[in-house]
C-alpha cells in the first residue's frame, strides 16, 4: 500500500506521487479526503493538496458535492477500459453465432462507455470497416448515433468544433441530426448509408441494461447496396437485442 | 478510514444549476470575458489620467505598481477556491462556503452593484465616445441629450440580444471588439509617443511626484478600479470546459496583461499631457481632447471609436457576470425564481438577462434626463462599481482560508494571504472612505444604503425564511457522469 517505505526509491518525482494519489483514491474509495490522502502516502500536506489540486484540475480527479471528499474521474475511463480486455459470456457468444449464422451481414457488439463507443465483440468473418472513424465521430456511425440518441443533451458528447464531413453523405448539420436523433428515438434503432465509409451501411439497435439506459449497440453491416435488405431486419435484430442484452449487461 | 455521516448523497445526481450548458466553454472565451470586463483599453485611456493630474507621473507609475500588486493579492485568494469550486456566482457563491450564507447574500448584491454600474458606465460611455465622433469630426458642435440616449437604448438592446444568444456568442463578441480596441488604443499611444518625443517634451513629467502619503492611498484606489472585474470569469466556471484549469489561470493573467498595458500607457500620457494647455488637461477625455487640440480629428475620432467599443465589451462582459450571480440567487431563493430560469434553446439565463438589462439600461438614462453631465455620470456609476467591487474582494479574499479550512484543506500560507489581502483592501478603503467625507460623501452614502438594505433583507430572511437562506452556495457540483464508472455505479 504505501510504496513510500520502499527504501529503492528516494526522490519519488511528481509524477509518481500523482499517480500514488491515484492509487490511494481508487483503494480507499470515493470521499477521501485530501488530509487523508496526505496521511496514506506520508507526503507533506502541502505538497499533497497541491498535486491533488492539479489531479482535480486536469479531471483525473473529482471532488464530492461536500468539496471535502475526492473520486476518480471519468477521464480515467480511457485508461481503465483499455487496460481491461472485453468479455463476452458464453451464453452471450451462442446467441451470437446463432444470429451470424442466420444472416449474411456482419454482426458486431458494441458497448458504450460514457461517450465512448468501443467494439466488444467483431465478427469473426467480416473485420469491422472504418474502426478508427467509428470510434471517433459519434455523428457519422448508427451506433454513435444511438449512443446520442439515448442523451437529452447530446451535444455535449460531440466536440465543440464543428462535426467532421467524413463523405457527401455524412449528416454535419446539428438541427438535422437532431431531427435524425427525434426519429431514432420514435423506431428504436438507426441507420447509416455511406456516412462513415463509401459503400458501407449499418443498422443498430440498442443493447439495454437493466435500468433501460442504452449501454450498447447490436449492429448489422452491409454494403449500402443491400440497405433495404437491413432494414427489413430491424425487427428480429431487436428482439435477438433483447435476448441478448442481458447476458451481457 | 472513518466515514462521517453525510447529510447528502457524495455526488449529485443533477446539477443545482442545470439549464447553462455544462462544461463548454473553451479557454479563450472564458479569458475574454474577464479581459472585457477589465476593459483594459477604456481604463487605460481614462483612469491613468485621473491619477496623474493628482499624483504626477512618477507618483501614478507607484499607485498603478501598488495597485497592481493589490489585485494580485487578491487574485492569490481567489484562486485556491477557483480550483475547487465550479462557482456560477463568483465570490458570492464563494462568500457563501467560506464566511456562510448570511455573509454571501450582502457579498453578492456589493457584487451585483458593481457589475451593474460598470455595466451602467459602459453604456453611457458607448453613447457619449459613440456620439462625440460626430463632434469631433466636425459634424456637429455639440452632443444633444436626445443623441446619447438613442445610442445608449441601441447599444443596450445590442447587447441584451447578443447575451441571450448564448455565452459563446458574446464571448466571441467582446474578445473580438476589445482586441481591436486595444490595438486602437495600443497604436495611439505609440502615435503620442512618437509625435511628443520628437516635439521635445521633457521626459522629467513622467517622474514628478505630487501629493502625500494619504493622497497617495487614495490615488492606489483608483488605480485599483482599472483592474476590477478580473475575477468575473469565475462566474463562468459552471460553463467553461476544464475550469479548474482555466478559471485560475485567468485570474492570475489578466491583472498582469493589463498591468502591462497601463504601464506602457501611463508615462507616455503623463509626458505628452505635461506641455498640454489646461482645456485638455481639465477635459473628461484628456486623450481625445489631446489629439484635437493637435489637430488631428481622424485619429481622435478613431480612439472615440476605440473607446466606445471597448466600453461595450465591458458591459457585456459585466452583465454576463452579474446575471449569473442573479441567476444563482433566484435558483437558491432568494431572489424570485422566475430569475433562475434558463432560455430553453440558448440555454442562458434570458429572464435575468432582460430584468437586468431594463436596470442598467433606465438609470444611466434617468440620470442623463436629470441634466447630469455624461462626465459626472460616468464617475458617478465608476465610484459605486468600485465600492461594489472592493466590497466583494473583501469578503471573498476573507472566504479563502475559512472555506479551505471548513474543508480540510487549510495551510498557513492560505491564512497569511488571506489576512494580509484583507488588511490592505481595509486600509486602503478606510482610507478612501475618510478622504471621500469632504467630497463624494453623497456617493459612499448611496452604497451604504444599498448594502444596508441587502443586510435587511438577509436578516429578514433569516428570521422568515430560514430554508431559503440555508440553500445559499450551489454550484456546479459533480455529477455521477464526472466520475469514473466503477462497480458501485454500475
Amino acid at each position: 500500500m504505501s510504496p513510500r517505505t520502499d527504501p529503492s526509491r528516494h526522490h519519488p518525482s511528481t509524477v509518481s506521487n500523482s499517480l500514488d494519489i491515484l492509487e490511494v483514491v481508487a483503494t480507499l474509495g470515493l470521499g477521501v479526503t485530501a488530509k487523508e490522502i496526505a496521511g496514506a502516502l506520508h507526503l507533506p500536506q502541502a505538497t499533497a493538496y497541491r498535486l491533488i489540486n492539479s489531479l482535480v484540475a486536469e479531471e483525473y480527479l473529482v471532488r464530492t458535492s461536500d468539496l471535502r471528499g475526492f473520486g476518480l474521474g471519468a477521464r480515467l475511463n480511457g485508461l481503465v477500459t483499455a487496460a481491461v480486455s472485453p468479455t463476452v459470456p458464453t451464453a452471450a457468444r451462442r446467441q451470437l453465432d446463432d444470429l451470424r449464422d442466420s444472416v449474411r451481414f456482419a454482426v458486431h457488439v458494441i458497448a458504450f462507455h460514457n461517450t465512448k463507443l468501443r467494439v466488444l465483440d467483431a465478427d469473426p468473418d467480416h473485420p469491422v470497416r472504418a474502426t478508427r472513424e467509428l470510434v471517433r465521430y459519434l455523428h457519422a456511425s448508427a451506433a454513435g448515433k444511438l449512443l446520442l440518441a439515448d442523451r437529452t443533451i447530446w451535444q455535449e458528447a460531440l466536440p465543440s468544433t464543428p462535426l467532421r464531413q467524413l463523405t457527401s453523405a455524412t449528416v454535419i448539420d446539428l438541427a438535422a441530426l437532431d431531427t435524425e436523433l427525434r426519429t431514432i428515438r420514435d423506431q428504436q434503432f438507426a441507420v447509416q448509408v455511406d456516412q462513415l465509409e463509401q459503400d458501407l451501411a449499418c443498422l443498430a439497435v440498442p443493447l439495454r441494461d437493466p435500468d433501460g439506459d442504452t449501454a450498447g449497440a447490436l449492429c448489422l453491416a452491409g454494403p449500402s447496396a443491400r440497405i433495404d435488405a437491413l432494414l427489413r431486419r430491424a425487427d428480429s435484430l431487436q428482439q435477438c437485442a433483447g435476448v441478448l442484452a442481458p447476458l451481457l449487461f | 478510514m472513518t466515514t462521517s455521516p453525510h447529510k447528502r448523497a457524495l455526488v449529485a445526481a443533477q446539477s443545482p444549476v442545470q439549464g447553462l450548458p455544462r462544461r463548454q466553454l473553451p479557454f479563450i472565451p472564458v479569458f475574454a470575458q474577464s479581459v472585457a470586463a477589465v476593459a483594459p483599453s477604456g481604463a487605460a485611456a481614462v483612469i491613468p489620467v485621473l491619477v496623474i493630474g493628482t499624483a504626477g507621473g512618477g507618483g501614478a507609475l507607484a499607485a498603478f505598481v501598488c495597485a497592481a500588486v493589490v489585485i494580485l493579492l487578491v487574485s492569490a485568494c481567489l484562486r485556491p477556491m477557483a480550483q475547487r469550486m465550479a462557482s456560477v456566482g463568483g465570490i458570492y457563491s464563494y462568500t457563501a462556503r467560506g464566511l456562510g450564507p448570511t455573509a454571501a447574500v450582502p457579498t453578492g448584491w456589493s457584487a451585483i452593484v458593481g457589475y451593474a454600474t460598470v455595466g451602467m458606465a459602459g453604456l453611457l460611455a458607448v453613447g457619449t465616445y459613440l456620439s462625440h465622433i460626430a463632434v469631433t469630426t466636425g459634424l456637429a458642435r455639440g452632443t444633444p441629450t436626445g443623441a446619447i440616449v438613442a445610442v445608449t437604448v441601441v447599444a443596450a438592446v445590442v447587447a441584451a440580444l447578443v447575451m441571450i444568444r448564448g455565452i459563446r456568442i458574446s464571448a466571441r463578441i467582446t474578445l473580438l471588439v476589445e482586441c481591436v480596441s486595444v490595438g486602437l488604443v495600443g497604436a495611439l499611444l505609440i502615435l503620442l509617443l512618437v509625435t511628443t518625443t520628437r516635439t521635445g517634451v521633457p521626459v522629467a513629467a513622467a517622474m514628478s511626484w505630487e501629493g502625500n502619503a494619504q493622497g497617495m492611498a487614495l490615488s492606489v484606489i483608483v488605480a485599483v478600479s482599472a483592474f476590477v472585474g478580473f475575477e468575473s470569469s469565475t462566474t463562468l466556471s459552471g460553463e467553461a470546459r476544464h475550469p479548474f484549469l482555466s478559471v485560475p489561470r485567468v485570474i492570475r493573467w489578466t491583472p498582469v496583461a493589463a498591468a502591462a498595458l497601463y504601464l506602457i500607457a501611463l508615462p507616455v500620457q503623463a509626458i505628452a499631457l505635461a506641455e498640454a494647455p489646461d482645456s485638455v488637461r481639465e477635459s473628461a477625455t484628456p486623450l481625445v481632447a489631446l489629439l484635437v487640440s493637435e489637430g488631428s480629428t481622424g485619429l481622435s475620432a478613431i480612439l472615440d471609436l476605440g473607446i466606445a467599443a471597448s466600453f461595450f465589451a465591458c458591459t457585456l462582459a459585466s452583465v454576463n457576470a452579474l446575471v449569473r450571480v442573479l441567476f444563482c440567487m433566484g435558483r437558491e431563493g432568494v431572489a424570485p425564481s422566475a430569475l433562475g430560469r434558463t432560455h430553453p434553446r440558448f440555454q442562458t439565463p434570458a429572464p435575468a438577462i432582460a430584468a437586468s438589462m431594463v436596470v442598467v439600461t433606465a438609470v444611466p438614462i434617468a440620470v442623463l434626463l436629470a441634466s447630469v453631465s455624461p462626465d459626472q455620470g460616468l464617475r458617478i456609476f465608476l465610484t459605486l462599481s468600485a465600492c461594489g467591487y472592493i466590497g466583494s474582494y473583501l469578503a471573498g479574499c476573507l472566504s479563502a482560508p475559512i472555506l479551505l479550512r471548513r474543508i480540510g484543506e487549510s495551510t498557513p500560507a492560505v491564512w497569511v494571504l488571506g489576512v494580509v489581502t484583507t488588511v490592505i483592501l481595509l486600509f486602503l478603503v478606510v482610507n478612501a472612505v475618510v478622504f471621500a467625507i469632504q467630497d463624494g460623501i453623497v456617493l459612499l452614502a448611496v452604497y451604504a444604503v444599498i448594502m444596508a438594505a441587502a443586510v435587511l433583507y438577509t436578516l429578514a430572511l433569516r428570521r422568515l425564511a430560514p430554508h431559503r437562506l440555508a440553500s445559499v452556495g450551489i454550484y456546479d457540483e459533480t455529477q455521477r457522469t464526472d466520475l469514473l464508472p466503477t462497480a458501485a455505479f454500475q
